[in-house]
């Protein structure tokens, strides 16, 4: 026998964000010819964000979550980080060079 | 004409008669039809009617473009199988807009799957799904780490020469780095300590970066498989480490039980 347990429903507990990367990405998926062909999801998650951009409704449904993608960011952050990085290292060489000088120069004035 | 939209997969309930049980007397995503089930040996699908005039192919793609439709539509959908879930568990649960024009169809994919869907319902038992979200809350944690350091580099100004700015701006990163290493520490030390209580986890997209309260960042995003035995004690876990670290902006979000979305098989 199936023992009846009470379950407090996810969606409780949730948002939309959570019911969408589970039933858009998670659970049985099937491939193949015979089933209706929906487009693809990770297409799908980029347009959205897209969308969000521009209506308002979303937001007031909540759905305000994909404003930065974290992969696409924390590369980003990187690729930054490391070109900074680079031109301080850059901008401190010259810098120090001109230190040194500028210090050479001094017993001359 | 009508397709026929999959729900989730479960295993006949009632021994005595060899059929499913009870299937939840709700519609489907369809508001016209019922679910109802698609039967093969001991397994079931469960399914309804949808109209061919809203779940055809080219209906569907535009309209799963249109986010008040999607939003509206994937909380029915989840809503649906949680009622299934209330009287049946495990079950399987399908991907949003598994449709067949035929049920002949869905006979053939529960009869050439047949093995490893049986596997993955008798693994699921007695286990659930939940969903963990650390967040972080940069400044309370950046003042909690290492508050007297980093004052002394707010005083920046445009009136420092060239090599004070460099340096205070390379202190300044290296600071930045230290706190990311920190936060890296602590998510996963979280996670190993909530993983000894759940037998499977999964990483999940983290798609919802921007809390609804600013300031608030995901740092991590992970589904949990446990055994229904060990949830209080999960569950226990999650609120001391929220007790512990909440005054460093260190916050766990539970959500669950969900259907094992993260944990259903990969079928070919």
């Amino acid at each position: 026998m199936q023992t009846q347990r009470t379950i407090t429903h996810a969606t409780e507990s949730s948002t939309l964000a959570d019911v969408l990367e589970r039933i858009l990405d998670k659970g049985i998926v099937i491939a193949g010819d015979i089933k209706i062909k929906l487009v693809d999801i990770e297409l799908l998650t980029i347009q959205i964000r897209l969308l969000i951009a521009s209506v308002e409704k979303a937001k007031e449904m909540g759905m305000d979550w994909w404003v930065t993608n974290p992969e696409l960011s924390s590369k980003k952050d990187k690729n930054e980080v490391e070109s900074l990085k680079k031109r301080v290292e850059e901008l401190e060489i010259l810098n120090s060079e001109r230190v040194i000088k500028s210090k050479e120069k001094i017993p001359l004035i | 004409m009508t397709n026929v939209y999959c729900y989730c997969i479960i295993e006949n309930a009632d021994e005595t008669t060899g059929t499913v049980g009870t299937v939840p007397k709700v519609t489907g995503m369809d508001g016209n039809y019922g679910l109802y089930s698609i039967p093969y040996r001991n397994l079931n699908m469960l399914v309804s009617r949808v109209s061919e005039d809203e779940f055809s192919e080219s209906k569907l793609n535009d309209a799963i473009e249109d986010i008040a439709w999607l939003g509206r539509h994937a909380t029915l959908h989840e809503k649906i199988v949680e009622s299934v879930m209330n009287v049946h568990s495990p079950l399987l649960p399908m991907k949003f807009c598994t449709i067949y024009s035929e049920e002949a169809y869905i006979k053939k994919l529960l009869e050439k799957n047949y093995s490893t869907f049986t596997d993955a319902i008798n693994y699921l038992k007695d286990k659930v799904e939940y969903g963990v979200k650390v967040y972080v809350e940069c400044s309370a944690f950046r003042n909690k780490m290492n508050n007297s350091l980093h004052n002394q580099f707010e005083t920046m100004d445009s009136n420092d020469s060239g090599r004070d700015y460099l340096l205070k701006r390379k202190a300044k990163k290296l600071i930045q780095e230290n706190l990311l290493a920190e936060i890296s520490t602590r998510i996963k030390m979280i996670h190993s300590i909530i993983s000894e209580w759940s037998t499977e986890s999964v990483p999940n997209k983290m798609l919802n970066i921007g809390n609804k309260t600013s300031g608030e960042i995901q740092v991590q995003n992970f589904s949990y498989l446990i055994e229904n035995e060990y949830l209080d004690r999960f569950l226990r876990v999650i609120k001391e480490i929220n007790n512990r670290h909440s005054h460093e902006g260190l916050k766990l979000m539970t959500s669950g039980p969900w259907p094992p979305y993260n944990f259903s098989p990969k079928i070919n």
